[in-house]
């Protein structure tokens, strides 16, 4: 039995990383207090920190789509961008043989988004080849790449992630998936935000699914309801036993 | 004879319930998020462990079993995304010791008494199996669906450990190893 499970386990670990790698993170782990946020333009209460850090990574490409996932992020700790290019995610020039995707803070002035505070740096995501530019594939038969970007504090209800055109903001559905993180789907290339809504200004959107500080209540509830329960469960079973004795 | 068997049946907790308290206790880590989310977790699976009687037996051969099954979990990683080492160093000890808590109480839980409690009612097969999608889907509300495929095999690999190890621990040393290394990979 011990022999059986031993390899297929280790045949089930090859398969999975050889039809669906995921890059980091690996397993799990628990998370680090973060360094202060690095601002391109610091508002006027942050403390001195060093800039902002651009992130690039190089994929492999082939047949006009990138063969290799990776993560892109940036150095500071932990990362204020992380972007998820998942294979096949990448349209490139039939010949290129390289993508490079790089995350970089915009230190030029962007018009402010009309429906809040930018709540982060803005992000240029790009993606270029020596042959030409790259771009997402829409064709829907690859995973979609995804951000996930870190903001100075916790404070909710959280930022929501905005995209800037070069003309018009809009946003995107946002989740909360960590003390200040919140992730999104990378719907396009090119400049990206954490957007703090103004209630006056901020009409509600269609595509806006944000479910962020929102659900976290209901889940503490529910969970602690799970373990009350348990524990409700256990101590029955205990007193039960003792009676028995 | 029933009165002797009642206590002893009494003392074992049955699946469902181990199974309601490890929901509860991913429900509160998603809930609360960061190092408070992940204590919380940590807290309530310890309990659920205790409760659950997972006895903790450190042997020559859990470590040496732990350490192979480690070995075997971080290879793919490491040909897959090499050796990147971004994170600082300075931060890694504290890090480590929190890692290596919450890391040694999931097995403890998941492949000491919820394995435990599912090997008696089912059999070690169904055992592994359910604990294995158990620690997979658990990591999906953190990193994303993305992680499921991996993390399942991780799984696997983790009750392969806890089989051939005789004790839940052989599977938190290869947990614990793998988590540690991937600091190095990040």
């Amino acid at each position: 039995v011990i022999r059986r499970w031993v390899v297929a386990a280790a045949a089930a670990l090859l398969t999975a990383w050889v039809l669906a790698p995921s890059a980091v993170p690996i397993y799990d782990g628990i998370g680090n207090p973060d360094e202060p946020y690095r601002w391109v333009h610091p508002p006027a209460h942050a403390r001195d920190t060093p800039p902002p850090t651009t992130a690039t990574k190089t994929l492999r490409a082939s047949g006009g789509r990138n063969v290799d996932d990776a993560y892109v992020n940036t150095g500071e700790f932990g990362p204020q961008i992380s972007v998820y290019i998942p294979v096949r995610a990448l349209d490139t020039p039939d010949n290129a043989t390289d993508v490079e995707v790089t995350v970089t803070p915009v230190r030029s002035a962007v018009p402010p988004p009309p429906d809040g505070t930018l709540a982060s740096n803005v992000y240029r995501i790009a993606a270029t080849t020596a042959a030409g530019p790259a771009s997402l594939d829409d064709s829907g038969d690859a995973q979609r790449p995804a951000f996930r970007m870190r903001a100075p504090d916790g404070k909710q209800p959280g930022p929501v992630a905005e995209h800037f055109d070069g003309t018009t903001w809009s946003r995107v559905g946002t989740s909360r998936v960590g003390f200040d993180v919140y992730q999104a789907s990378l719907t396009a290339l090119g400049d990206w935000a954490l957007v703090r809504l103004d209630p006056a200004k901020a009409a509600p959107q269609a595509a806006d699914t944000s479910s962020t500080g929102s659900t976290n209540p209901l889940l503490i509830a529910v969970g602690a309801a799970a373990v009350l329960l348990a524990a409700a469960v256990v101590a029955i079973r205990v007193a039960r036993a003792r009676r028995a004795h | 004879v029933r009165a002797s068997r009642a206590p002893a049946r009494d003392r074992e907790l049955p699946p469902l319930v181990l199974a309601l308290a490890f929901a509860g206790a991913v429900l509160l880590r998603v809930g609360l998020t960061g190092p408070a989310g992940a204590a919380v977790f940590a807290a309530v699976l310890a309990a659920s462990a205790l409760a659950g009687r997972a006895g903790c037996r450190v042997t020559a051969r859990s470590w040496a079993v732990g350490l192979l099954a480690a070995v075997l979990l971080v290879v793919p990683a490491l040909l897959h995304t090499g050796v990147q080492a971004t994170m600082p160093a300075g931060a890694f000890p504290l890090w480590a010791l929190g890692t290596a808590a919450v890391a040694a109480t999931e097995e403890a839980f998941l492949r000491g008494a919820f394995f435990d409690a599912v090997s008696r009612r089912s059999s070690p097969d169904v055992a592994v199996v359910l604990a294995a999608v158990a620690f997979a889907v658990m990591h999906v509300p953190l990193y994303g669906v993305h992680v499921l495929p991996v993390d399942l095999a991780v799984g696997l690999v983790l009750g392969a450990a806890r089989l051939a190890g005789g004790s839940w621990t052989a599977a938190a040393v290869a947990h614990v190893g793998a988590d540690l290394a991937g600091w190095w990979l990040l």
